[in-house]
């Protein structure tokens, strides 16, 4: 969060965000550029359809261009960003659930497309097991590499909260890739017996 | 994973990793964990689950998604800033499905339901037309009674614009009627000559728009009768043949003319009281009348006024209300006509049965033809069916003297003059009349106030508990989007 260019002479995020929101439109696109890919990726774990984590990208991007004139240049900008995709991500699962409800689910996977189908299958059930905010901090630490901080600001939790829930996530994550793979592995088994 | 109590914790182990311990504790957790095997262990397991939760990779954001993301960034930035916050952000693509489907249902709905609130008006209609055909019947009866004939046109029933009714405006129907469109039927009136030189009438009553607002005509006459597409509806009276020159005889209606009790109502202001009475008495004595009820009032500080109910003969029932309306100045005047005839049919045929009913009784009990039982029994039936011949005839005799003598309620009103009024209470009585009705006012005010939040709390807590989680949602999301995020 700082006003000085970065070590490769780049413009920070922040920068980059203040200048587009003084009327200059090609930083947005180099900001675009920078978190296209992070922000599907964020999405792309979290919802099961591809077509729809590309839309979400591009609802959050909408978001950002349309409250660009009342950025404050308090919070890194990536933990602003995270904080936009966080309310649109929480929107479409209201949205789904409501879907749900109302016309009997249709949820549909796309294990094709996906790399590794087993492993990332079984992340899945590991990870759906955990505690919903224990789910999101690892995640958010894991995969979107948000320091303790970060996490704590975007969250609205203390520092420390943010650092004993991740230990416990990680621990439990273990735990129950240990559990899926030893119920697995009896299945695997007693098929093999019958 | 394995938590042992050491001089550092897991998760400053863990911290270390991530590279996110104080600078200040490095040192110390580094040199822990070159001594401590378990510590060493909890480095191994943490490293373990980074190495499996990078078996999750994500493919690159398609280039075709790229392209189109930018397009749509685009376009927002050529359309002004917030220009597209619509409701559709707020309430989803699925919302505005629900939206649709919600109206199709509507829509569905209301095409159902309108058939049928077609036919309701329709039916209502159609009886609003008998009903009017039954009021303009009765109408043309007490306008042939008054004037002595039947009027040449639907506009003399109705109201007239100022003052009394007359023969050009005869204030028996309500204006709409006599306008001639009423509930969606067109109202045609025609006087009419008979070949006897008897006048008639004849009234059509027709939908404006066929279809639409009836569908059946209706029509009626002088007789009475309402036709239905040409055919005499259910409930219709009998037809009844009228003479207006003799309207009111009773012996003549029992065979071919309509009974009608008539009664008037007429308030008059008077200057004097007392000499307005003596001249009613003169109206009544001329006329061969009588006063059926008298009550006068007369307290201080107040109006004095005469009710009186009046009975006069029925011929001369106009010319009594002419004559009673030149004693002072009309405040009231209204007349009513009550037709009676069927009743008073009715009764003579069951005081004939009866009558021949107790002539066989009587025969039995002259012959004595059973034993003593069966003419104690045939005395006893004897003297019921006498008992219901006089009662009858009682009845029969009330109906023609309400025929044959009209009935005049009177209110003769006494000019109020103000008089000198007594002292008022005093000053301890009124501030003690005061605050009791201070007092009685607060407790109805606070009960007022009790049975209203009682009648109303339910329904308003009903509301509260359905709109309450919508609109908390519909706010929240509101507010987020105008925040930016």
């Amino acid at each position: 969060m700082s006003d000085q260019m970065e070590s490769d002479g780049r413009l920070t995020d922040e920068q980059l965000m203040m200048m587009f929101a003084h009327g200059d439109r090609k930083r947005f696109d180099e900001l675009f550029d920078r978190y296209r890919q992070t922000l599907y990726a964020f999405y792309r774990r979290r919802v099961l359809h591809r077509e729809r984590a590309e839309e979400l990208v591009q609802e959050t991007f909408l978001v950002l261009l349309r409250s660009a004139s009342r950025y404050q240049h308090q919070a890194p900008f990536r933990t602003y960003l995270f904080a936009i995709a966080f309310r649109v991500l929480g929107a479409e699962r209201r949205r789904t659930a409501l879907r749900s409800f109302l016309f009997v689910s249709s949820v549909k996977t796309e294990r094709s497309q996906e790399h590794s189908v087993e492993d990332v299958l079984w992340l899945r059930q590991a990870l759906g097991r955990l505690e919903k905010i224990d789910r999101e901090i690892l995640m958010l630490r894991e995969f979107e590499q948000l320091s303790y901080e970060e996490i704590a600001q975007l969250l609205r939790l203390p520092l420390n909260t943010v650092r004993s829930r991740l230990f416990r996530a990680r621990a439990a994550l273990r735990a129950c890739l240990e559990g899926i793979a030893t119920s697995e592995s009896r299945l695997l088994a007693k098929g093999d017996r019958t | 994973m394995k938590t042992p109590l050491h001089a550092v914790t897991p998760e400053e182990i863990m911290a270390l990793m991530d590279g996110e311990l104080p600078r200040e504790r490095i040192d110390t957790v580094r040199v822990h964990l070159d001594a401590c095997v378990a510590c060493a262990e909890i480095v191994k397991e943490i490293r373990q689950s980074g190495s499996l939760l990078a078996k999750w990779p994500v493919e690159d954001i398609g280039l075709t998604a790229v392209a189109k993301i930018r397009s749509r960034l685009s376009a927002e930035f050529v359309t002004p800033r917030n220009a597209n916050f619509a409701w559709r952000s707020v309430i989803g693509k699925r919302g505005i499905q629900v939206g649709a489907l919600i109206a199709s249902v509507m829509l569905l709905v209301f095409g159902i339901t309108t058939p049928n609130l077609l036919r309701s008006r329709i039916a209502a209609n159609e009886a609003s037309a008998v009903g009017s055909l039954r009021a303009l019947n009765t109408a043309a009866q007490t306008y042939s009674a008054r004037y002595g004939h039947y009027p040449s046109s639907l506009a003399k029933f109705g109201p007239p614009q100022t003052g009394r009714p007359t023969e050009e405006a005869a204030d028996l129907i309500d204006p709409l009627l006599a306008s001639g469109r009423k509930s969606g039927y067109l109202f045609v009136y025609q006087h009419v000559l008979r070949s006897d030189m008897r006048d008639a009438y004849l009234i059509d009553a027709d939908p404006i728009a066929p279809g639409k607002n009836g569908i059946r005509h209706f029509s009626t006459d002088q007789t009475g009768i309402i036709r239905m597409n040409g055919s005499v509806l259910d409930g219709s009276p009998e037809p009844i043949s009228r003479q207006p020159s003799e309207p009111n005889d009773p012996r003549s209606a029992n065979h071919d003319g309509p009974m009608i009790a008539r009664t008037a109502d007429l308030k008059l202001s008077v200057r004097n009281l007392d000499n307005a009475r003596d001249s009613m008495n003169r109206i009544l004595g001329r006329h061969g009348g009588h006063i059926a009820q008298l009550s006068a009032s007369s307290e201080n500080n107040s109006q004095h006024v005469v009710l009186a109910s009046l009975r006069v003969p029925s011929d001369h029932l106009l010319i009594c209300i002419d004559e009673l309306k030149a004693l002072g100045r009309v405040l009231l005047e209204s007349q009513r006509g009550e037709e009676i005839t069927q009743q008073y049919v009715d009764l003579r045929a069951r005081l004939s049965n009866a009558r021949k009913t107790e002539a066989r009784i009587n025969q039995v009990i002259e012959h004595r033809t059973g034993n003593v039982k069966e003419v104690l029994e045939a005395e006893n039936e004897s003297a019921r069916v006498r008992g219901e011949i006089e009662r009858m005839e009682s009845q029969r005799e009330s109906m023609a003297k309400r025929v044959e003598f009209a009935t005049i309620s009177v209110t003769l009103a006494e000019e109020y003059r103000a008089q000198l009024q007594p002292p008022e209470p005093r000053t301890a009585t009124r501030l003690h009349n005061a605050l009791i009705d201070g007092v009685r006012q607060a407790w109805e005010s606070g009960l007022g106030l009790m049975v209203w939040l009682l009648s109303v709390l339910p329904t308003a807590a009903l509301w509260f508990t359905i709109l309450f989680y919508p609109a908390r949602w519909g706010w929240r999301r509101c507010r987020t989007l105008q925040a930016g995020v």
